[in-house]
């Protein structure tokens, strides 16, 4: 079965910030599809992951597997991108002093040759309403949600086979919280397959359907939404 | 715009006035309004602080001046070989330097401005030492070579603000603000900085092979650090993010020279004031200043 294999399998990572070691041997996968939370208090390693796949750790070991073939551990963060990798840092990793179209753009280009794309600037538009309202506003002036969105809708923009979320809840109130989960559940009805790194359990519950939980770098529990107590999970959010 | 074609048009009557010294002026001016427009697609678009821009300029002029008069190359021949080499240049300066950035990024800059200033002390047989070559021909009387200068300068500099305003500029711009996130946009940073370093150098040469044929002579002064560091005073006066900032600033920057150096000897003490006020209070240059104060005359009339 198709859906059964991953598009992005991590085995045995490690990774180092200078001398620091950072995770350890971390290993899980994504399948094709799914939406897969990485779970964890602040530190626990999670950002490091997003960081460590897109290659912009620089000391990391181990391999990372994309669609069961290509080893993206060596590859500089361009053509990782390139592969079909989207990112979506915590901030919403947007140019602040460019405008809202200008952000689009910057993505949009490079996805010219891809004849499979599904995302245009008019698909994107679909998903956010209000952006095409806010095309010609500096993007350092848009709102913690709305960064998000621009965020998020900049990594579609790339046509990613998967895309990666950096803490897509955090700071933002309930409502957008929902609203977030709500688009992401809406890309993953395009056959989009998402590693979202979060902290948020109500959020979380809304959008997973695996987790693997994270504590000091490594691993701790993995299991379906389903299949996990809700005790367990946050006892790992608890801070000890 | 307006106002461009309107400055641009208005000095279309220079050289009507007949003084010769105006004239002069006027030309150098435009020359080195290309040389700071040219700079700025690294400093102000790019986020690079070259400080080795003399190199491209004097490498262009060189080559004019080397290959006219000694080796007897036709006038036209020898300005674009001019520019043909500073493009090289940059090239070759770009991809030695462009994994370093920042101060590291202007130290390796300096470093291979400051070799070609050595080796154009040294070699005397070639470049005439510290006496530099004389005896370029302008091709043109000083009335014809300003209209020349003047449509070579401005169509340069057209070229130029396509350059930043195309994609490709949105590209440089997103990396000046944020390399890693242009990175995982699936741009290859190197390669973008190459094109701008491309663009920068080949239109600095424009204006050193120009400066040539006004100065009729080209001496080592214009391979000096000290020269390369023209652009950046006038562009931290000027404001990088304005396209026309250096060019304006550029004018000020000539005229008042030209003024206090009647008076003392000592004009870079007045710039070196100058330039800490705007650094220290007006981050936006003149022309950030000017925007400021079109935009309270915009809210107050409404």
């Amino acid at each position: 079965m198709k859906e059964e294999e991953p598009i992005l399998e991590l085995r045995d990572v490690n990774s180092y910030y200078g001398k620091s070691h950072i995770l350890f041997n971390v290993s899980f996968e994504v399948k094709r599809g799914e939406v897969v939370v990485l779970l964890g208090r602040n530190g626990v390693g999670k950002t490091t992951t997003l960081r460590t796949i897109m290659g912009l750790v620089s000391k990391r070991t181990g391999e990372i597997i994309l669609d069961g073939s290509i080893n993206l551990i060596a590859l500089p963060p361009y053509k990782i991108s390139r592969y079909g990798l989207g990112f979506v840092p915590d901030s919403g990793g947007i140019f602040p002093n460019l405008t809202v179209g200008e952000n689009l753009k910057i993505s949009e280009r490079q996805s010219i040759k891809r004849e499979d794309r599904i995302f245009d600037m008019n698909e994107v538009f679909q998903i956010f309403p209000q952006l095409r309202e806010l095309l010609k506003r500096t993007a350092g002036k848009l709102s913690g949600g709305e960064r998000r969105m621009l965020g998020i809708a900049r990594g579609l923009l790339l046509n990613p086979e998967i895309l990666l979320i950096d803490e897509p809840s955090e700071g933002l109130a309930p409502k957008i919280v929902h609203d977030i989960a709500e688009t992401i559940n809406t890309i993953q009805e395009y056959g989009i397959s998402l590693l979202v790194a979060d902290q948020n359990l109500p959020f979380v519950e809304k959008v997973a359907d695996k987790i693997y939980v994270m504590d000091r770098g490594e691993i701790k529990l993995s299991g379906r939404i389903n299949e996990l107590s809700r005790q367990d999970l946050e006892r790992f959010l608890a801070f000890s | 715009m307006m106002l461009v074609s309107l400055v641009v048009l208005s000095s279309l009557l220079i050289p009507l006035t007949g003084n010769k010294y105006a004239l002069y002026l006027s030309t150098k001016i435009w020359i080195l309004v290309l040389y700071a427009i040219a700079f700025n697609v690294l400093f102000g678009y790019s986020g690079l602080l070259s400080f080795g821009h003399a190199l491209f300029f004097s490498g262009s002029a060189y080559t004019l001046a080397i290959l006219v008069t000694r080796l007897n190359f036709p006038l036209a021949l020898g300005f674009v070989c001019g520019i043909v080499i500073s493009a090289l240049f940059s090239i070759a300066v770009g991809v030695l330097s462009l994994r370093h950035r920042e101060i590291h990024f202007a130290m390796v800059t300096l470093a291979f401005s400051m070799l070609f200033w050595g080796i154009v002390m040294k070699w005397r047989d070639v470049t005439g030492g510290e006496d530099g070559i004389t005896g370029v021909p302008r091709g043109l009387p000083l009335f014809w070579f300003y209209y020349f200068s003047l449509a070579v300068v401005v169509l340069s500099s057209y070229f130029i603000y396509r350059f930043v305003k195309s994609d490709l500029g949105l590209i440089l711009e997103g990396i000046r603000e944020n390399e890693t996130r242009v990175q995982f946009s699936g741009h290859s940073i190197l390669k973008y900085r190459l094109y701008a370093m491309l663009v920068s150098g080949t239109f600095t040469g424009v204006s050193g092979a120009l400066w040539a044929l006004l100065d009729r002579t080209v001496t080592p002064t214009i391979s000096h650090w000290t020269f390369s560091a023209v652009p950046v005073i006038v562009t931290l006066i000027g404001g990088p993010q304005n396209f026309l900032g250096p060019a304006v600033s550029t004018l000020i920057y000539v005229i008042v020279q030209d003024i206090i150096t009647k008076y003392t000897l000592y004009w870079q003490f007045i710039f070196g004031v100058a330039i800490l006020a705007v650094v220290l209070f007006f981050r936006g240059g003149v022309m950030g200043i000017v925007e400021n104060y079109i935009d309270s005359l915009m809210k107050g009339g409404r």
